[in-house]
C-alpha cells in the first residue's frame, strides 16, 4: 500500500512521463474515443467519450492463482433442491481450483459460520465433506455474512492474486444492516481494497437492489438464477471470469481541457471533480473490454479548430507479475460548418455504446416509476425507450440495440401481476450486465 | 359430628401442608434467585470478554486509520496527507473512509475545499456536517474515566455531549479522538489527529464497514444453546451468535454497552429456556422437593386413613344401635304379654303366700324390662332427632304416687323405706309418660346405688310457676370427680367388675333430655348433706289450661 502510494504520488506530481500508447507486451489496451469527432462550429454542444480497456488475451501459460471466499445463505428458505445444487456449484468450484488457491467458506442463516477459514487449497476433500454436511436453518444474516466472506479475503489480500467473493442469497437480508444502500457501501469499501463480490441471487424471493448494489460497488458480477439448474452453469462461468483477470487495481483518470466541462459518467459509478474524473475498476478479464461513458459539454469553436477533447491516464497493475502499468491516450474534436460531414464523421461504436447506456438509465427509471406505483408512465417510459433504441438501431445499424429494444417492450408487458417480481429482477441483471459489460 | 370431624382432619392435613409448602417455595425461589444471580455474573463475564475483544478490535482499527493519516515517514514528501489530491487518494484506497476533511489552526475546513471543484461526495460532506464547522450540532466524546466508579457495571456510562467546544480546542487536549453525531439516518463518526501544524486532519468513518470489520473478524463464540445479540440503538439485531431463535418481545439476561464510539450499539445475552432450566434446575435441590411431596402425601393418607377410620367405627356403631333398638322393639310385645298375665294372675291368686309372691316378682321384674327398653327406645329417637313428647296439664303427686307404687315391691325387697312428703297436688305442665320415665329412672338410681342409706326421700313442692320433685337417698352419693360426668350418656361411675350393680349408662342422660323436652330442668343437689340428691323441675300449667 505504501508502494502504491508512493507510485501514485509521484504520478500526480507528474514526475513521471507519460507511459505512451500500449506497449505489446502490456496487460491491457486502452481505447479512448468520442461519438462526435467532428463537432459543429460555434455553439456549445454535448458529446460522449468512451474510454476502453481491453484485457490481453489469455496465454497459455499458468494462470493467476486465486483468493476466493464462497459465502452461501442456508436460511430454510433454501431447503430442498436449491440448498442441493448450491452445494453442488461450490463443490464444482472446488474442483476447478488448484493447490495454489486460497479459499474459503462461510454459511449464513440467523448467524454466520466460517466453515471453511481462508486456507489453501491443499486437503480438497476435507473441504468438499464440509460443504456437504450444510443444512438449511434460520432467518437471513446476509450483513454479517459477506463481512465475514470479506474479511476471510482479506486474511491473504495480495495484489498478485484475484480475490473475490461469491454471494449466494435466496433471501431478503433480515438481521443486521439491510437497505442496498448500508450493503452498497460495504461492497464499495470491499472494492477499494480490491476485493470484487459477485452476487448471485437464486429464485424470486432476492432483494435485486441490495444484491446489485453490493456488486456495483465492489466492480464485481450480478447474476439472477431463477431456478437452482442454472447455478452450476454460473458458477462456471463466474469462475471462468475469476481465472481471466488480468489486471487489478485499475484506476482511470480523465482530464479535460478548460472550457470542456464533464456532465456525466453514463455507465459506471466515479467522482467528478472540477475537470477531473476518476473511475475505479477492481480488474480486468483477459479479451473482455470494459468501458466509461462520459458525458462532455464541448466549448463553441471556429470551424477547422482542433481542440484536445481528453487526457486519459490509465494505471493498473498487471497479473500475475504484480507490476503497475500505465496507460494514456488523448481524445480530439475538430469544429466545422457541415452538419453532413459531423453525421458522417460519428463514431458508430461510441454512439451505440451511449444510446445503450442511455437507454438502461430510461430503463432503470421505468423501474423507479412503477416502484411508485406509476404503472402507466413506467409502461410509457419501456415503450418510448423501446422505440429510441429500434431507430438507433436502424441509423447505427446495430442489431444488439434491436435486441434491447425487444427487451424493453417486453418489459412493458409485464409491469403488472405475477409476472412484475421476475420480470424486475431480470431488469435489474440486464441493467447491471449492460453498464459493466459483464461477460454472462 | 361427621362434619366436624371432617373439618377437623382437613384442616389437620392442610395446615401442615401448606405451612410446610409455602417455607419450601419461599426457600425454593431463594435458591433460584441466587442462582439467577450467579448465572448473571456468569453470563455478563462472557458479555464483558467479547465487549473487551470488540474494544480492541476498534483499537486496532482506531490505529490503523491514525496510521494512514500520518505522514509518509518513508515517502519522498514526508507531508501528512494534507493535499486535495492525497486526501482524495486516502478516501479511494482505505474502506473504512467515508470522506476526508482538514482543519487549519484556526478551525477553518481547508478540505473539502469551500471554494473551487467539489465532487458530488463532497457536497454530500459538506451539507451532512455543515452544522458542525459551524458549532451548532450536538458532539459526543467518551466519557472521561471516573475513579472508584463500579468495577462491575451492567451497563456502562454512554457518552458525554461537548458543549460550545470544537476540535481544534479538542485537539490542544489531546492528540486524537473520536467525534460521534445523529445526522438522519442515525449514528455518524469522526475520527480525527492533531496535526504539527496546530490543525486537525480527520476521516469520516464507515460506519457499516467499521462493524462489519469488527464483526467479520470476531471469533465464533462458544455460547452453546444460547444467543448474543448485538442490538442498535434502535433495537434491530446486527449481529447474532448461537441457533436459539429469541421470541419477539423477551427481555435478555444480561446487557452491555458497546464502547465509545460505539456506545450506540449493545450485547444482549439470551438464554436458551431449555439451558436456563437445566442451568437454574442443576441448583434446585430436587431432594426436598420429594421429601415435600412425600410429607404432604403422608399427612392426606393420614387424614383419609382416619376419616376412613372414624367412619367406619361410626357406622358400626350406628349399626349397633339400631339393631339393639330393633331387638328391643321385638321384646315389647311379648313383655307386655308377660306382665299382663302375671297381672292376671296375681288378679287370680286370691290367697297370700307363695305363688303370689313368686308373681309379684315377674311382674316387677317385667316392669323393670320394660322401663330398661323404653330407656333404649327414648334413647334411640333422641339420636335420630324423632322423639317427640306432648306436654299436658297433669298432677306431679299423682305421677309420684304411680312410680312408687310400681317400685313398692322392689325397694322393699332391698330394705329401702320412701319417706314422701307429697306438697304439688295443683296440675303442673309435662309429658305424663315422660315424667314417670325421669322419676322411675331417679327411683331405680336409689334402688340400685343407695341401697345402702335404707330410705328413699320423695319430696314435691310447687308454686305457680315451677312443680319441683327431690328424690334423695342417705346412700355413698355421687363422687365429686364424677358429678360433671353423670348426665352423659354411658358415663358408669365406677367400671369395676366387682361392682354388684350394673346399668346401662343411658339413664341419667334420658332423664335429663326429656326433663328438657318438656321445658323443664333435672339437676343434681348438692350440700344435701349424704346421698345423692336430684330435684326436677316442670312448668306450671299456663294460665288458659288452668
Amino acid at each position: 500500500m505504501t508502494k502504491k502510494h508512493l507510485l501514485l504520488t509521484l504520478a500526480l506530481t507528474g514526475l513521471l512521463l507519460d507511459a505512451g500508447p500500449a506497449r505489446a507486451d502490456s496487460a491491457a489496451s486502452l481505447s479512448v474515443s468520442t461519438g462526435k469527432p467532428l463537432l459543429l462550429s460555434n455553439r456549445a454542444q454535448r458529446t460522449f467519450l468512451k474510454v476502453g480497456l481491453v484485457g490481453r488475451s489469455p496465454e497459455a501459460s499458468s494462470r493467476v492463482p486465486v483468493n476466493l471466499a464462497l459465502v452461501l445463505d442456508r436460511s430454510s428458505s433454501m431447503a430442498g433442491d436449491k440448498i442441493a445444487k448450491a452445494k453442488e456449484a461450490a463443490l464444482m468450484v472446488l474442483d476447478r481450483l488448484g493447490k495454489d488457491d486460497i479459499v474459503s467458506v462461510v454459511t449464513y442463516d440467523s448467524q454466520v459460520e466460517v466453515l471453511v477459514p481462508a486456507t489453501r487449497l491443499r486437503d480438497k476433500e476435507q473441504l468438499a465433506a464440509r460443504i456437504r454436511a450444510i443444512t438449511p436453518r434460520g432467518s437471513t444474516a446476509l450483513f454479517a455474512g459477506v463481512s465475514a466472506g470479506i474479511e476471510e479475503v482479506r486474511k491473504f489480500l495480495d495484489n498478485q492474486r484475484v480475490n473475490r467473493v461469491i454471494l449466494l442469497s435466496d433471501g431478503q437480508a433480515n438481521v443486521g444492516p439491510s437497505s442496498p444502500n448500508e450493503l452498497g457501501t460495504l461492497g464499495a469499501a470491499a472494492g477499494k481494497e480490491g476485493i470484487s463480490i459477485t452476487t448471485i441471487g437464486l429464485g424470486l424471493g432476492y432483494n435485486e437492489d441490495l444484491m446489485a448494489q453490493i456488486a456495483r460497488r465492489s466492480d464485481g458480477n450480478h447474476a439472477f438464477v431463477e431456478s437452482a439448474e442454472e447455478l452450476a452453469q454460473i458458477f462456471k462461468l463466474e469462475l471462468g471470469d475469476v481465472l481471466s483477470v488480468v489486471a487489478q487495481e485499475v484506476s482511470v483518470r480523465i482530464a479535460l481541457p478548460a472550457g470542456f466541462r464533464p456532465v456525466q459518467l453514463l455507465n459506471r459509478p466515479g467522482e467528478i471533480t472540477g475537470q477531473d474524473v476518476f473511475i475505479a475498476l477492481n480488474q480486468l478479464y483477459a479479451g473482455q473490454e470494459k468501458y466509461a461513458l462520459l458525458e462532455v459539454e464541448a466549448p463553441a469553436g471556429r470551424a477547422g479548430e482542433a481542440l484536445t477533447l481528453a487526457d486519459v491516464h490509465v494505471s493498473y497493475s498487471a497479473l500475475p507479475s504484480g507490476k503497475t502499468e500505465r496507460l494514456h491516450e488523448a481524445a480530439a474534436v475538430r469544429f466545422t460548418d457541415s452538419a453532413a460531414e459531423v453525421a458522417r464523421a460519428e463514431d458508430r461504436e461510441v454512439m451505440v455504446a451511449a444510446v445503450e447506456a442511455l437507454a438502461v438509465k430510461a430503463n432503470r427509471e421505468a423501474v423507479a416509476l412503477r416502484d411508485q406505483g406509476k404503472v402507466e408512465a413506467a409502461k410509457q417510459k419501456l415503450q418510448d425507450n423501446a422505440a429510441y433504441l429500434r431507430s438507433s438501431a436502424e441509423r447505427y445499424r446495430a442489431p444488439r440495440l434491436n435486441t434491447y429494444s425487444t427487451q424493453n417492450m417486453q418489459d412493458a408487458q409485464n409491469l403488472e401481476g405475477e409476472g412484475w417480481n421476475k420480470r424486475r429482477k431480470s431488469m435489474r441483471k440486464t441493467q447491471y450486465e449492460l453498464d459493466t459489460q459483464q461477460s454472462y | 359430628m361427621q362434619r366436624r370431624l371432617l373439618l377437623v382432619l382437613a384442616l389437620l392435613v392442610t395446615v401442615p401442608t401448606l405451612t410446610v409448602v409455602t417455607l419450601g417455595w419461599r426457600m425454593l425461589e431463594n435458591q433460584r434467585r441466587v442462582a439467577r444471580m450467579e448465572l448473571e455474573t456468569l453470563l455478563d463475564e462472557r458479555l464483558a470478554d467479547l465487549e473487551q475483544t470488540i474494544a480492541a478490535e476498534l483499537t486496532r482499527l482506531e490505529q490503523d486509520l491514525a496510521t494512514e493519516l500520518e505522514p509518509e515517514r518513508d515517502g519522498l514528501l514526508g507531508t501528512p496527507p494534507t493535499s486535495a489530491e492525497a486526501l482524495r487518494q486516502l478516501r479511494r484506497e482505505s474502506g473504512l473512509v467515508g470522506m476526508a476533511f482538514v482543519l487549519d489552526p484556526q478551525g477553518n475546513l481547508t478540505y473539502p475545499p469551500a471554494a473551487g471543484p467539489r465532487s458530488e461526495d463532497e457536497d454530500a460532506f459538506m451539507v451532512r456536517t455543515r452544522d458542525i464547522w459551524a458549532g451548532r450540532a450536538v458532539l459526543y466524546e467518551p466519557p472521561t474515566p471516573e475513579p472508584n466508579v463500579e468495577l462491575k457495571k451492567r451497563v456502562s456510562r454512554s457518552s458525554a455531549r461537548i458543549a460550545g467546544d470544537d476540535m481544534v480546542s479538542l485537539a490542544v487536549r489531546r492528540p486524537q479522538g473520536w467525534i460521534a453525531w445523529y445526522w438522519q439516518d442515525g449514528l455518524h463518526l469522526l475520527f480525527w489527529r492533531r496535526l504539527e501544524s496546530g490543525g486537525v486532519i480527520g476521516v469520516e468513518v464507515e460506519r457499516v464497514v467499521l462493524l462489519a470489520r469488527i464483526l467479520g473478524r470476531l471469533p465464533s463464540l462458544p455460547v452453546g444453546e444460547d444467543r448474543i445479540v448485538l442490538v442498535d440503538s434502535r433495537g434491530d439485531a446486527v449481529h447474532q451468535w448461537g441457533p436459539y431463535e429469541v421470541p419477539a418481545g423477551e427481555a435478555a439476561v444480561t446487557e452491555r454497552r458497546l464502547p465509545y464510539p460505539l456506545d450506540g450499539y449493545r450485547l444482549a445475552y439470551h438464554l436458551a429456556p431449555a439451558r436456563g432450566a437445566a442451568l437454574l434446575g442443576a441448583s434446585t435441590p430436587l431432594g426436598t422437593l420429594a421429601g415435600l411431596g412425600a410429607l404432604v402425601l403422608a399427612l392426606l393418607g393420614l387424614g383419609v386413613y382416619a376419616y376412613r377410620e372414624s367412619s367406619r367405627q361410626v357406622r358400626e356403631a350406628a349399626q349397633r344401635v339400631t339393631f339393639v333398638t330393633q331387638v328391643s322393639h321385638e321384646l315389647k310385645t311379648p313383655l307386655a304379654n308377660i306382665r299382663l298375665y302375671a297381672e292376671l294372675l296375681d288378679a287370680d291368686l286370691e290367697d297370700e303366700g307363695g305363688p303370689r309372691e313368686r308373681v309379684g316378682v315377674i311382674v316387677s321384674e317385667s316392669q323393670r324390662l320394660a322401663r330398661l327398653i323404653d330407656n333404649v327406645l327414648v334413647y334411640a329417637k333422641v339420636r335420630r332427632g324423632t322423639h317427640r313428647v306432648t306436654p299436658v296439664p297433669m298432677r306431679m303427686d299423682d305421677a309420684v304416687g304411680r312410680v312408687l307404687t310400681q317400685f313398692g315391691p322392689a325397694l322393699a325387697a332391698k330394705g329401702i323405706e320412701p319417706e314422701v312428703t307429697l306438697g304439688a297436688p295443683a296440675p303442673c305442665r309435662a309429658d305424663p309418660d315422660a315424667v314417670e320415665q325421669i322419676l322411675a329412672n331417679l327411683v331405680n338410681n336409689v334402688e340400685k346405688y343407695g341401697a345402702s342409706g335404707g330410705v328413699l326421700i320423695v319430696r314435691t313442692e310447687q308454686d305457680a310457676a315451677v312443680t319441683r320433685v327431690v328424690v334423695g337417698d342417705r346412700g355413698p352419693g355421687v363422687p365429686a370427680a364424677a358429678r360433671a360426668r353423670i348426665f352423659e350418656p354411658f358415663y358408669r361411675v365406677s367400671h369395676k367388675l366387682s361392682d354388684a350393680v350394673t346399668g346401662t349408662g343411658i339413664g341419667l342422660a334420658i332423664a335429663r333430655t326429656l326433663a328438657e323436652e318438656c321445658g323443664g330442668r333435672l339437676a343434681l343437689l348438692e350440700d344435701r348433706g349424704p346421698g345423692a340428691w336430684f330435684a326436677l323441675e316442670v312448668p306450671g300449667v299456663r294460665e288458659e289450661e288452668a
